[in-house]
């Protein structure tokens, strides 16, 4: 992997297209790593088919997959850059989300997850207009906003349009937001890079999952719904394609995105693969 | 060398640097600033350099020299980019192009990226040799958010020669044809500063100060100077001593470049005067591992600051394990989520309010300073921002590759 150079296409076209199954640009991971599309080729789907109880469910669990189908983890790392361009004002914030790049759309949605700490919203047009503007109503329409849930970058901008224009045809213009509390506008140069952590079954991962940076469980359980679409994940696809376990999918594709840090991810990641191991480990033989 | 920071930087940065390292390995990265010691420019650099060249980069360091005349007039143009009135006539700006283009005869400018470090050197830009596919990167390490206009605009002329940008905050940035990258400072875990002290070597610090440990101690660690607010402080301490008892110490080094600072620390003694809990500590140069106790000595850090830069002094405490109160000014807001790893006030009494918050719940106190550290490892270490300046020269080499890149 070392000095090869494979340049990827940007955020905006990438992602925007990222929903349309037929045409994905973004694999999970690149061609020579050991799990990914090439899975169903290999008939791993024909061969969990077969498998009809936990106890050998468990036993190809324990044995391990196959060298190729191993999850390997990878980091990813985003440099901020500005725009130049802030609003003080509502009106000026909603002129500027409409003329901004998706980049920068992409950057204070679905980048907002990438932060650490959880604040009070959910992207950070609805953090401004709570804690910038004090404008509480606005900030919780903005807030329930499903970013992943739009088929491009374009029809999410549209809907944040929608909010704030609704919300400005109800209600006065708010006071601007006080001096160095402006919203800036940004966008992103993102790299990413393999962790250096390859799983073989659900033990090791359950394993690596508690030692893994909070950027890897950012990047296989958001950033992989961009580039998988319909409510995706790398650990639930995984799962289901290599492990075998539907149920354990079922239940990691389950976990409201919205309600959690990154921290409360892992540990409902940990917990719900814990949960299953022990169901298993528990089969009479 | 970047060994040293593994099981201390976070595992992701060190990896990532490893991978630009090899990515750009051979090549050459050349620093320019205008002084080779004092000043948290050079700091970093110093320790910047040796860790790039052991990734395989050839990375080198050079100070351009000038007359008092320049110096003068960098200091005028330092002031007005953070918003002072200054007027920097033809004849200065003549006379800074000329030291530029001395410096750009003298130095070696040969290098695949060249960053420049602060406005005393940008203008090299205007006389950089002919070099294709040499990227020109700009690091501006000063808060321009508000600058002197007139002095700005002059700048500006030549500042979108470069291929682009650095601040420290997004809100120092500004619209320019070139990107602009938001990389903020950082400190050294490993410096005299930052680096882990045995209970031995605290406890000595204690002593050399006169110390006593027996109640709960209070410090600020920062030079006397009214934006440091060391009055206010003072105050707020005053009214916690009320409820709780405790010790104050207001530890710094007059401001050299700055003539109020002998008054300051004047009236902070006049104010100070006639209580034997509070310690009014003048520090000498080089005395970065009794600053490194006197935090850890502390159970609350004050920051106080009614105006501030970055205010690298709170990543310090924080990256301590301490409970940090700040100023809810310059970068200190980027440093500390309010009521998660530390907190924000923007008064005497906020200040009192939090510090009687923490001293009444060592839990609070302990779950605050253990969320500090884990936001200076993963936001405000070295690695984190040498990590950065690969990334940027890296963008700005494969800049019409787009804006994601695998490795």
């Amino acid at each position: 992997m070392t000095g090869r150079r494979r340049p990827a296409p940007g955020p905006s076209q990438a992602r925007a297209s990222a929903h349309h199954a037929q045409s994905r640009p973004v694999t999970p991971f690149p061609p020579d790593t050991p799990y990914l599309s090439g899975v169903k080729q290999k008939g791993y789907h024909g061969e969990g088919q077969g498998i009809t109880t936990l106890e050998t469910r468990m036993t190809q669990q324990i044995i391990t997959a196959a060298k190729n189908t191993a999850f390997e983890f990878r980091d990813i790392v985003t440099i901020p850059r500005s725009t130049g361009q802030k609003a003080e004002t509502l009106s000026e914030l909603r002129d500027l989300i409409a003329e901004v790049s998706e980049d920068c759309i992409f950057y204070h949605t679905y980048g907002y997850f990438a932060k650490g700490h959880i604040l009070e919203y959910t992207n950070d047009f609805a953090q401004w207009a709570g804690k910038g503007l004090e404008e509480g109503m606005l900030a919780e329409h903005l807030s329930i906003i499903d970013a992943f849930a739009f088929e491009s970058v374009a029809d999410l901008r549209a809907e944040l349009l929608r909010v704030i224009d609704a919300y400005t045809a109800n209600f006065p213009e708010p006071r601007p937001a006080m001096p160095g509390n402006q919203f800036y506008f940004k966008e992103a140069v993102t790299y990413v890079f393999p962790a250096g952590f390859r799983v073989m079954n659900l033990a090791e991962l359950l394993m690596a999952l508690k030692f893994v940076d909070m950027s890897s469980i950012y990047y296989h359980f958001y950033e992989a719904r961009v580039r998988l679409g319909a409510g995706e994940d790398d650990f639930s696809k995984w799962v289901e394609e290599v492990v075998g376990g539907p149920e354990i999918a079922a239940r990691i594709r389950a976990i409201d995105i919205f309600m959690h840090n990154l921290e409360g991810i892992r540990e409902l990641l940990i917990r719900i693969i814990e949960e299953e191991l022990t169901k298993m480990m528990e089969v009479l033989g | 060398m970047i060994e040293q920071y593994a099981g201390i930087s976070p595992k992701r940065d060190l990896l990532l640097l490893q991978k630009l390292g090899q990515e750009l390995e051979g090549k050459t990265f050349l620093h320019i600033n205008s002084t080779k010691a004092g000043g948290g420019v050079a700091e970093i650099l110093q320790r910047m350099i040796p860790l790039l060249q052991s990734l395989g980069i050839d990375a080198r360091w050079e100070v351009i020299e000038g007359d008092q005349k320049f110096f003068d007039t960098t200091k005028k143009i330092h002031n007005a980019l953070q918003g002072d009135p200054e007027k920097i006539s033809e004849k200065m700006w003549e006379h800074y192009y000329e030291i530029n283009k001395q410096n750009a005869t003298k130095l070696d400018l040969a290098a695949d990226a060249v960053l420049i470090h602060d406005p005393q050197p940008a203008g090299l830009i205007n006389f950089k040799p002919k070099r294709p596919g040499q990227k020109w990167l700009l690091r501006c390490h000063i808060d321009v958010s508000s600058p002197h206009q007139s002095v700005f605009k002059h700048l500006a002329t030549f500042c979108g020669k470069y291929d682009a940008a650095i601040f420290s905050v997004a809100s120092f940035a500004k619209p320019m044809k070139i990107h602009e990258y938001i990389v903020p400072p950082s400190i050294d875990p490993l410096s005299d500063k930052n680096k882990e002290l045995s209970e031995e070597e605290i406890r000595a610090v204690a002593e050399k100060y006169d110390l006593q440990r027996d109640k709960p101690m209070l410090v600020q660690v920062s030079r006397f100077d009214r934006f440091k607010d060391p009055l206010g402080v003072i105050r707020a301490y005053r009214m916690v001593k009320k409820y709780n008892d405790c010790s104050l110490v207001l530890a710094g080094s007059p401001a050299s470049d700055d003539p109020e600072g002998e008054a300051v620390l004047a009236e902070v003694r006049e104010f100070a005067a006639g209580d034997p809990d509070i310690h009014i500590l003048l520090l000498p140069p080089y005395s970065d591992q009794d600053i490194n106790a006197l935090q850890r000595l502390a159970t609350v850090v004050l920051q106080k600051s009614l105006k501030e830069g970055f205010g690298l002094t709170v990543s310090e405490a924080m990256w301590k394990g301490k409970p940090v109160i700040g100023g809810a000014v310059g970068g200190i807001p980027l440093q500390i989520t309010h009521g998660n790893s530390g907190f924000l006030v923007r008064s005497e009494e906020g200040a009192a309010f939090r510090i009687r918050q923490l001293l009444n719940n060592p839990g609070m106190a302990t779950r605050i300073g253990k969320a500090a550290k884990a936001v200076v490892r993963d936001n405000f270490l070295i690695t984190r921002q040498i990590r950065d300046y690969l990334a940027v020269w890296y963008a700005t080499e494969f800049q019409d590759q787009g804006t994601l890149f695998e490795l």
